[in-house]
Parts: C-alpha cells; structure tokens; sequence
C-alpha cells in the first residue's frame, strides 16, 4: 500500500468516494440508506477483492447463528481509509453498523464499526452514544 | 590577416549568426508547448452519479431527450435507482462491462491521465479501463464501433480537444440508464484550472436528443498516488461470483 494515501489531503479529496462506492457501478437501492443497522459477532471471511471487500460475521441469536454480509467499498477506496488484507482475522470480534439491505437479507452497507476491544476500524472516529438495535434473522 | 581571409571570416559570422537567428524560431514552429495535464485525479463534483446533475446550462434543468424518449427513459431510470433486488440491475458496468464514456469519467474512482507524443491514454481505477487518444490524426477513418468509442485529439494552447465517435451504442451515459446511440458523437476539452483538471464534454445524438448539451466536472489532483487494480469479476455477488475460484499455486 502506498503510505502517502494516508496523507490527511489524499484522505480528503478521496473522501466522496465513500458513500459514493455504493453508486458507482450499480443502483443505489440496494440498502436503505435512511435506516441503520447494529450487529455483534465474530468474523468468518474478509474478502479483500473488487468490486467490493466484504466482510462476513456470524452473529450468534436466539434461533440460531445468522450469517452476516457487510459491503464496503473498492480495495482502492478501503486502501485510503486505511484498511489491508490482513485488517481482519477469522474469529475477530466485531461490532458494525450500517445501512441495511431493503429486501431483508442480513447484509449491510458498512458505515462504521469497532473490535472487541472497542478500538474502531481505521479510518474513523470512536462512535459517540450508539442506540444498538441488533436483528437476527 | 588578407583581404580574403577577412571577408570569409565576415561572411562566416554572417552565416552563423544568420543560422543562429532562424534555428530557434524554426524548431518553436514545431515544437509548440504541450500542456501537462499529467498526473492521478479524482472527481470532485461528484453529485451522485446521474449526468442530468452535472450538466450545465439544460433548459428547464432537463437533458434534452427526443420527444419519442423521454418518457420511456424517465420511467426506466425511476426504476433503476429505486428496484432494491441488485439481481435486476441491468446496467453494463454492474456486470463488469465497460460503462460508458461519460459514465466512466464521472464515476468516483481515481483517474490517471498518462501523455505520449503520439498518444494521450487515461486509464481508470474503476475496471481499470483504458482509454486510446490518438494525438494529431488527420481523421477518425472507418472505426469498429467499441464501447468507448473512437478517440482523436490535439491541443489547442493549455487544452486538450478530443473528438469521439464510433460508439456502438451498448454502453450507459450514467448509472440512470442514459443511453448514446452509433451516432453518438463527444467533443472532450482537458485544461488545467488552478491546479484542478476541468473536464467539459459536449454530447450529440440525433437519434436520442434534440440538441446538444454541455456536462462538466472538476477533478483534485491526487500527487504520488498509483492506480489500484481493479478486476471486476473476481467477487462480483450480484452476478452470484462467476470469476473462478483459483487457488494460488502453492
């Protein structure tokens, strides 16, 4: 990774990548961008590839493990903010918030999240008060 | 010294100052000075996606689509940018086909723009696309029609001018469902603009809008940054990750 990508003016001028990644190569419906979503679990796979890294958690519920899908961006957007191939591990603890899928899935578009230890992923401010409101299908 | 010797060497210096005096203005005749437009950029009046938003001067705010389009294209971009089931998402680019070239341009990713003497290439972090500007060719002759079109430029003091045409009307203007037909024709300026590059494209197409219209954008530069590769088919879920799972070799 190119370490100058860190530079706080790389890191702004490539800003409007973020949430643009979700409307770069498809629509923009997929996720409910108005609503938010708060899952905890442990890290199955990170897939660091294109056209989107994902990041998979199993989140342990009353009827059982569901399996998680969080969406982020391009290896290129995650790159300047901070994230590598080696971010995560298999059985990270994880707690991530995001956008979630309209047509119920349990998938997410990622907009921020922590490790177990309450460190935030790169890229972010700790979390102010957070409301949890975690689903489990 | 003689007479003789003399006059040689009078004649010499006029010739040489005569040659000194001429060469410089010869080679500026044809070595004019070639802006440098080098460099990565991002996009930074990305407003979205559609191109409708970053048109400028439209009449009534509007793209102007042929009477026999409009309506037909309004109903299918409502429907593009709010169907929530990504299997029925139509467009090229969400099938790792080339978007087209507006859609490409605008599209949030970084841009490199590489120039050669013969040849301006912009290749794109987003599928890592490349587009072929062929500098200072007296034609475009008979293209293949390509997604991209046919790309000839030359520069007119700090701006590149390119002329495209020999689209084969596959490709999407935007992400919207914007559509060029084989008689699209762009006209690209490039400049530089403190700093900035300023992109403004000129679009016709007789069989889709009623005239021309105008669409710009301002790219950041992005200094010591590399392009990132981008393989589309590698974990494409909305085509349920077609690319083949290959194991390294060891």
């Amino acid at each position: 990774m190119n370490p100058i990508t860190r530079r706080p003016a790389i890191a702004a001028a490539l800003a409007v990548l973020w949430m643009s990644a979700l409307q770069a190569h498809h629509g923009l419906a997929t996720f409910d961008t108005t609503k938010s979503v708060t899952i905890e679990g442990s890290v199955s796979e990170w897939q660091w590839t294109n056209p989107h890294v994902y990041l998979y958690v199993d989140v342990a519920g009353a009827q059982g493990t569901a399996k998680w899908r969080i969406e982020f961006g391009s290896i290129g957007n995650m790159r300047v903010r901070g994230f590598s191939r080696t971010s995560f591990k298999i059985g990270d603890k994880v707690r991530v918030t995001g956008s979630p899928r309209r047509d119920g899935f349990t998938e997410m578009f990622f907009r921020q999240g922590s490790l177990g230890d309450g460190q935030p992923f790169p890229g972010q401010q700790p979390a102010a008060s957070e409301q949890p409101s975690t689903t489990s299908r | 010294m003689s007479i003789d010797s003399r006059k040689a060497l009078v004649v010499a210096a006029i010739v040489a100052f005569g040659l000194v005096a001429v060469l410089p203005c010869a080679s500026a005749q044809t070595t004019a000075r070639i802006p440098d437009l080098s460099g990565v950029y991002n996009i930074r009046t990305f407003r979205g996606g559609p191109l409708e938003t970053m048109a400028v001067d439209l009449p009534g705010g509007k793209i102007p689509l042929l009477p026999t389009e409009e309506p037909r294209y309004r109903a299918f971009a409502k429907k593009q940018m709010s169907n929530p089931d990504p299997a029925d998402d139509q467009s090229p680019s969400a099938h790792c086909l080339p978007p087209g070239l507006t859609f490409l341009m605008t599209a949030p990713y970084p841009i490199e723009i590489i120039q050669t003497p013969t040849k301006v290439l912009t290749f794109h972090e987003f599928g890592n696309f490349v587009r072929q500007i062929f500098l200072n060719r007296s034609g475009h002759g008979d293209p293949d029609p390509t997604w991209l079109g046919h790309s000839i430029g030359h520069y007119e003091g700090d701006t590149l001018v390119v002329d495209t045409v020999g689209f084969n009307g596959k490709a999407w203007l935007d992400l919207t469902g914007l559509r060029g037909t084989d008689v699209l024709h762009t006209v690209e300026r490039f400049r530089k603009v403190n700093g900035e590059l300023e992109w403004t494209v000129t679009i016709e197409d007789k069989k889709m809008f009623t005239q021309p219209f105008v669409v710009q954008a301002m790219y950041r530069p992005l200094p010591d940054f590399d392009i990132n590769e981008y393989v589309c088919l590698e974990n494409n879920t909305m085509l349920g990750s077609p690319g083949m799972k290959i194991a390294p070799a060891r």
